[in-house]
């Protein structure tokens, strides 16, 4: 295979209750056979859909592919402590031969925080701390830690991750504060085009897209800024996307999908909103924009489908998209 | 595929030397070997911050579950206090769907300070969170929608969804052998996941003597402790671990069980020391095993979950289906 451009998709929940399992498996393996690269799982703890735990997920549909890496889009670090995450995720390396990539992010969604009792305007800073404490435990024989949030001494995490020197770090979110965490503390930043949520319970930010070129930007800048160089940041660019040749249709399967499932997962914006950063449609719009981040930097692409019927959305990657890349 | 259905289960507790890997396609190895011999059971202890090397139980048991057809698979057991209810029904109704409702909720209080030292919990706090935890998780599993507000936790409105595939819920066997555990059992467990010793040792804290019982004495106070909860004890499951080394020569299986259990710096089973051990585990060739196998389902458990002390689970698991299972 001669592609560079690696090629994931998000394997997202199925709004059908009985065996979603078997269809989402059916659909790794799918995946893994076509050879797609990536396969993105959304972590929620308690909104209100439809939805499967994100580690236990990831842990099954390890088990049924073989090469294909698989990681999280994005793990909400602070409704967790670093000690569980950290083994969590050691556990998946380790079951995976090596295949895991942690995508991290803060979390959005109110109530959630609220269920948990952690307060909402802490996650940045537990976040932050959360992820020192994280990667001590992955590379160093004992930690001792002494922090805002967490407190323990001399605590051995075995075993330590497959990957050397642990598995690649992912932030998600294309806020400012979000660019300035991937150059922080991050291997690569898991971005996409949309910033600002609404709807739900809150409001934060303006609602808004971007073009790709203008958040790249932003966040070599920041590198910049920072003293990073920005060559040793990888990047990954999400789409939205439902490619069906009939546009009207594919129109009307995001929109249905959006409503039941999707604003829950993705930070409750608008579906106009949606539509603007979105590509549901044709394929060859969405080639054109893979392109374009391609050659903006970008190693991977990973395409979140608003659609019930994924399987038929991934023999149309196969179809359209792999072939012209 | 064996048609039979032992009443053996194992320990399929993942183990690596210090500093080194786990080998993961090991242990899968061996649970499809269970699925296929047709043993009932694959139980996982469980650890957060304990120095040995050890995978996230319910990680772990995802893989597990994923990977075989019909054999039950559970946590021997969860230490509930140190998890987020919420979370942790979310987690579990996740693997009750994965498996098809081949799950058993071990649940237990953990014995060992520091981890919850390490996690920010309060040790002493250990037993009225497990309660209220596990009246969280029952009502979560089966309510619609779910209102709490206790001493520990509090929460509006919360769905979790999907629900789990066993109804009402995956059973919940509570574990350990103190009065406590059993009077726990009898009052909210489907079954009691017990063991024949008792009392903890090392590790910075004492509680209760070490020692180890008939299997009588925990029956007779399950039944008992059932009937005065209002509950008909014959309604509540109980199953016995047996701690064994299965080897012909009875000597060399002394030598490996000792081995093994000093190496696993009293980490894991209450540290109970071995010679406590000794009293109740079995150490030598597989008929002697099926013979106290057969005497502890004689009493009407459910299952009997073996714990090997040994290193090597691939030889472990050979002889207990060319040593153990044709005596059965």
């Amino acid at each position: 295979m001669t592609r560079k451009l690696k090629v994931g998709i998000e394997i997202t929940v199925m709004d059908k209750v009985g065996a979603p399992f078997t269809e989402q498996l059916e659909v790794a393996a799918l995946a893994d056979d076509i050879g797609l690269d990536f396969l993105a799982v959304p972590d929620s703890i308690a909104r209100p859909f439809h939805k499967l735990d994100a580690l236990i997920q990831t842990a099954a549909l390890f088990t049924k592919t073989k090469r294909i890496r698989i990681g999280t889009d994005v793990f909400q670090v602070p409704l967790r402590h670093p000690i569980d995450i950290a083994r969590r995720v050691t556990t998946l390396d380790t079951i995976s031969g090596g295949r895991f990539d942690f995508g991290v992010g803060l979390g959005w969604f109110h109530k959630e925080f609220e269920f948990l009792g952690i307060p909402f305007n802490q996650r940045a800073g537990r976040t932050d701390e959360a992820m020192q404490v994280i990667k001590r435990l992955w590379t160093e024989p004992v930690v001792s830690h002494e922090g805002k949030y967490f407190k323990f001494s001399e605590f051995s995490l075995e075993p330590k991750p497959v990957q050397k020197p642990h598995p690649p770090i992912w932030i998600g979110g294309s806020s400012d504060a979000a660019l300035r965490r991937v150059v922080r503390i991050g291997n690569g930043w898991a971005g996409h085009l949309e910033t600002g949520h609404v709807g739900m319970d809150h409001l934060e930010g303006e609602v808004k897209t971007y073009g790709a070129a203008e958040v790249i930007g932003k966040l070599k800048g920041f590198a910049r800024e920072a003293g990073r160089d920005f060559s040793t940041i990888q990047l990954s660019m999400m789409f939205r996307a439902n490619i069906n040749p009939d546009a009207k249709k594919a129109v009307e399967e995001a929109s249905r999908y959006w409503e039941k499932v999707g604003k829950y997962i993705e930070g409750g914006r608008p579906f106009d909103v949606k539509q603007q950063a979105a590509l549901y449609g044709p394929p060859e719009r969405l080639l054109e924009k893979v392109k374009e981040v391609e050659k903006l930097g970008a190693e991977r692409v990973v395409f979140y489908l608003h659609a019930y019927d994924i399987r038929a959305q991934v023999l149309a990657i196969e179809k359209y998209i792999l072939p012209n890349l | 595929m064996a048609e039979q259905t032992f009443k053996i289960g194992f320990n399929i507790n993942p183990r690596a030397t210090q500093g080194e890997a786990i080998d993961a396609k090991l242990y899968i190895e061996m649970a499809e070997r269970a699925d296929r011999m047709g043993l009932a059971y694959l139980s996982v202890p469980d650890f957060i911050s304990r120095p040995v090397p050890r995978f996230d139980a319910l990680t772990y048991i995802a893989a597990l579950s994923v990977r075989t057809k019909r054999i039950k698979i559970g946590t021997d057991v969860l230490v509930t206090p140190l998890r987020s209810p919420i979370e942790l029904a979310r987690r579990i109704v996740t693997i009750d769907n994965l498996s098809d409702g081949r799950f058993i909720f071990g649940a237990g209080l953990g014995w060992w300070p520091k981890e919850c030292e390490d996690i920010g919990i309060s040790f002493k706090q250990r037993a009225g969170r497990t309660d209220e935890i596990l009246h969280i998780l029952k009502r979560i599993w089966t309510e619609p929608s779910v209102t709490h507000q206790g001493k520990y936790y509090q929460f509006r409105d919360v769905v979790i969804e999907p629900k789990p595939v066993q109804k009402p819920h995956p059973p919940i066997w509570i574990g350990g052998s103190s009065d406590a555990a059993l009077r726990r059992a009898a009052r909210i467990g489907d079954g009691w996941q017990g063991h024949l010793e008792t009392g903890h040792v090392g590790q910075e804290h004492i509680e209760g003597a070490v020692r180890t019982m008939e299997p009588e004495e925990p029956i007779q106070k399950l039944r008992e402790y059932a009937k005065a909860e209002g509950r008909d004890p014959n309604s509540i499951g109980f199953s016995f671990i047996l701690r064994c080394n299965i080897n012909p020569d009875p000597k060399k299986a002394i030598e490996e069980g000792r081995a093994f259990w000093e190496s696993q710096m009293n980490a894991i089973e209450g540290g109970r020391p071995f010679e406590i051990k000794k009293n109740v585990a079995v150490y030598g060739p597989g008929e002697e095993v099926a013979a106290k196998v057969k005497e502890l389902l004689s009493y009407g458990a459910d299952r009997i979950v073996l714990y090997f002390h040994s290193p090597d689970i691939r030889t472990q698991v050979d002889r207990l289906e060319k040593t153990v299972l044709p005596h059965m």
